[in-house]
């Protein structure tokens, strides 16, 4: 009966727990898991920070440089400018692979996602050091807005690199050519007998 | 004499030549140096300890990035489309190249981690722009005003049912500037937050729930 | 005495190339006393081995522990003293735009100048680091040009690359400008600087960039480096750098020495600081067989053969060198009237 009554209490008492808030609350702090690397506090660098609609909208992305195959987030926030409060609709977002010809393929998505402590949370993994951008489209009852971010992953390479490089190339080799074709020209007149060219030598 | 005639023929053409390139040379780059500085508005933005007020801090400064070597936390960064695109922000007119703080990559330790009699970056900078600050609570209370930390209170754990505290404990001057509330909410007190961003640098929210507001947006100072 | 003038182009080269890896190294400089603030400098030199940036960390690393209280002893052992490398990672900052060494500051006087016209103001370190430059310039001229200015190094490069192109046969032309535009320039400069309050001859002019671009560059090897990338990377430039590019291929192409003969408003600043400079190039007019080698050689396109140099002149003494007869020489005035009594 004693331990009926000992089970009970501890029951109701990790319940309490397990339902206030509070009762969560220390764990936030000193616990690494909520930082997103052992370096704590590693900030993310990319942030992105857009006006519209009435709202505030910011993004956050870690890691701030990432890398293909790795997976990372992306954080949506919206704070509407008016009321002060959190969009608390569903968000969508797609990211395209940003090609300098031909159609974008779509790389993630669309996912959407329900709030979450008053932000989006999206995990996306990119396949290739490329451009992308990022489509988030926030659905409101009335009017759905969509705005785009640019996004880089890894270093790629612009396709003007290339052709810059091209054109180098062709020169140097050019000039090559002509440095060649010049020396063996004048290796030519040397090896014609040299009496007869005047000497350039003038009495000091 | 006709040798003397020739010369001034040969000086009018040349010299016609010549103002003409100086006068290409002046107009273009007076255009250039007013694009290479930067175009649109000023941005608000968080300027190294001690600087003066933007207007004249523009004028002061001659973007020699002495400031940048000074500093032993490496937090300020020229002011380019390259470092600021990633915080969503842009050199407006003139801007371009001067020294600039973005506190979630990098804020300004008050040189906290060095033995220095004053500031490094301001007894660096060689136009005055930056104002030599000692390195004392009374002088740097008195003198640096970077910005002010705001808290967003729908992003903040502890506004929103878990204490976190975290920002409380990376101000440098703790319980003055910023000081725990009730299940460690914090509340930042701009009398004495001198805006280091420390706090935005330590928030473990994405995206930060501490921020800090450069100076110019709140009109102060 | 040929063989002293000889040795003092060797010495101009040496002192320039010498002010360009010391511009680069300032940055390496500024991260190494970072990472030593932020104790973390033996990891970065473990982790970095053999890299670009750990390199650079090791070379400066091995320079500060060997100056005087670099190291000190701690149980029986040297060891890095945290406080002496620090002192000397923090004794060194700035490029050729800025300078402060051992806390003696250098600005210049292009750039002061227009600090001071735009803020409307004399602050006390702005003074104190015009001190050296106009000293050197009233007494030398414009030697930060010959000696110091790292675009007067690359575009000495030009040079070279002009008698490459006459080599191929591909005549690049040499189309003169007026010398006054850089007075015009310096002016219509200054003007505006103090109309809008902005410095804005400083964004153009060449040494300001190089210090700038130079900064970036070397601070995004090291930001790599820590991303895990290794290397110097392009993007590290600002698209600055094509102004450099831009007056490069026209000097190549074009016009010699453009920038330093008809533009540069700095250059103009120190002509007109170091106009009665008492050190100069002096013409033995007996010794002078006018066979015009000099004028050739002159950076400036100025005419050392006839004794008029001017107030452009930068001292940099290729004419001297160039010289087959010894009738060229660095002279004080004074000196000149004695042997001109005699």
């Amino acid at each position: 009966m004693n331990t009926h009554r000992t089970r009970l209490f501890s029951l109701t008492l990790t319940g309490f727990l397990l339902l206030s808030p509070v009762g969560w609350s220390h764990h936030i702090l000193g616990v690494p898991h909520y930082a997103y690397d052992e370096e704590y506090p590693q900030t993310p660098v990319l942030t992105y920070s857009v006006n519209t609609e009435g709202h505030m909208i910011q993004m956050t992305g870690y890691p701030g440089h990432p890398e293909p195959g790795e997976r990372s987030s992306l954080h949506v926030y919206a704070l509407d400018q008016e009321f002060g409060a959190p969009f608390d609709g569903k968000v969508t977002m797609t990211i395209r692979r940003d090609r300098a010809f031909g159609n974008d393929p779509v790389i993630y998505g669309p996912v959407e996602a329900e709030i979450e402590e008053a932000i989006f949370k999206f995990h996306p993994t990119y396949d290739k050091e490329a451009r992308y951008f990022v489509d988030i489209t926030f659905n409101r009852e009335e009017r759905p807005w969509t705005i785009r971010l640019p996004l880089e992953v890894g270093e790629p390479s612009s396709p003007w690199s290339a052709v810059l490089l091209g054109i180098g190339g062709v020169l140097v080799g050019l000039t090559l050519v002509r440095a060649f074709v010049i020396k063996a020209a004048r290796r030519e007149k040397i090896d014609v007998p040299a009496h007869a060219e005047p000497t350039s030598e003038t009495p000091a | 004499m006709e040798h003397t005639k020739k010369k001034t023929a040969f000086d009018r053409r040349k010299f016609l030549k010549g103002a003409a390139a100086a006068g290409a040379a002046v107009l273009g780059t007076t255009v250039a140096g007013r694009f290479i500085g930067g175009t649109g508005e000023v941005s608000a933005c968080i300027r190294p300890p001690g600087a003066l007020m933007e207007e004249e801090f523009l004028s002061a400064c001659i973007r020699c990035g002495r400031c940048g070597d000074a500093c032993p936390n490496q937090c300020i960064q020229p002011f380019t489309e390259e470092t600021s695109a990633i915080h969503a922000m842009k050199p407006g007119r003139g801007q371009r190249n001067t020294p600039v703080i973005f506190p979630r990559q990098q804020a300004c330790m008050l040189c906290g981690a060095v033995d220095s009699e004053y500031l490094l970056c301001t007894d660096a900078c060689p136009t005055g722009a930056l104002q030599k600050t000692k390195k004392e609570v009374e002088a740097i209370q008195d003198q640096v005003k970077m910005g002010l930390a705001v808290v967003d209170k729908q992003l903040c754990y502890s506004f929103n049912g878990a204490s976190c505290g975290i920002c409380v404990r990376a101000c440098p001057f703790e319980g003055k500037a910023l000081r725990a509330g009730m299940w460690e909410k914090p509340l930042v007190d701009p009398e004495y937050c001198v805006g280091c961003g420390l706090c935005e640098r330590a928030c473990v929210r994405y995206p930060q729930a501490i921020h800090v507001t450069p100076r110019g947006v709140f009109g102060e100072v | 005495m040929k063989f002293e003038i000889h040795k003092l182009q060797v010495l101009r080269r040496a002192t320039q190339i010498g002010v360009l890896l010391l511009m680069l190294s300032v940055p390496a400089i500024s991260r190494y006393g970072n990472y030593v603030a932020a104790y973390d400098i033996d990891g970065r030199l473990e982790d970095w081995k053999g890299t670009l940036a750990g390199t650079a960390l090791t070379v400066i690393d091995g320079t500060f522990r060997k100056l005087p209280g670099g190291e000190v002893e701690r149980v029986g052992e040297m060891v890095r003293s945290r406080e002496g490398v620090l002192r000397y990672a923090q004794g060194i900052y700035g490029g050729p735009w800025s300078f402060e060494i051992a806390g003696v500051s250098m600005s210049d006087p292009l750039g002061a100048f227009e600090s001071i016209l735009a803020r409307k103001h004399v602050a006390y370190v702005v003074a104190i680091s015009l001190i050296i430059p106009i000293v050197l310039t009233l007494l030398f001229g414009r030697v930060f040009c010959s000696w110091i200015c790292p675009m007067g190094l690359l575009l000495e490069l030009t040079d070279k690359i002009r008698s490459i192109l006459r080599f191929l046969e591909i005549r690049p032309r040499n189309v003169k400008f007026l010398r006054g535009t850089k007075y015009a320039l310096l002016a219509v400069g200054l003007l505006l600087t103090t109309i809008t309050a902005v410095p804005i001859l400083g964004y153009a002019y060449p040494p300001a960039i190089i210090n700038r671009e130079g900064h970036d560059l070397i601070f995004n090897a090291f930001d790599r480096a820590e991303t895990g990338l290794s290397g110097l990377s392009i993007a590290g430039l600002t698209w600055m750098s094509l102004i450099l590019l831009a007056i490069v291929v026209f000097e190549v192409l074009v016009s010699r020495r453009w920038w330093c003969r008809y533009v540069c408003p700095g250059g103009g600043l120190y002509s007109i600081i170091g106009v009665a400079r008492p050190i100069r190039v002096a013409l033995v007019e007996s010794k002078c067989t006018h066979c015009s080698d000099c004028v050739v050689a002159c950076p400036l396109g100025l005419n050392p053969k006839n004794d008029q140099m001017g107030i452009e002149c930068d001292n940099c003494g290729a004419c001297i060198s160039s010289c087959h007869d010894d009738a060229l020489k660095y002279a004080l005035p004074q000196w000149q009237a004695c042997r001109k009594r005699k």
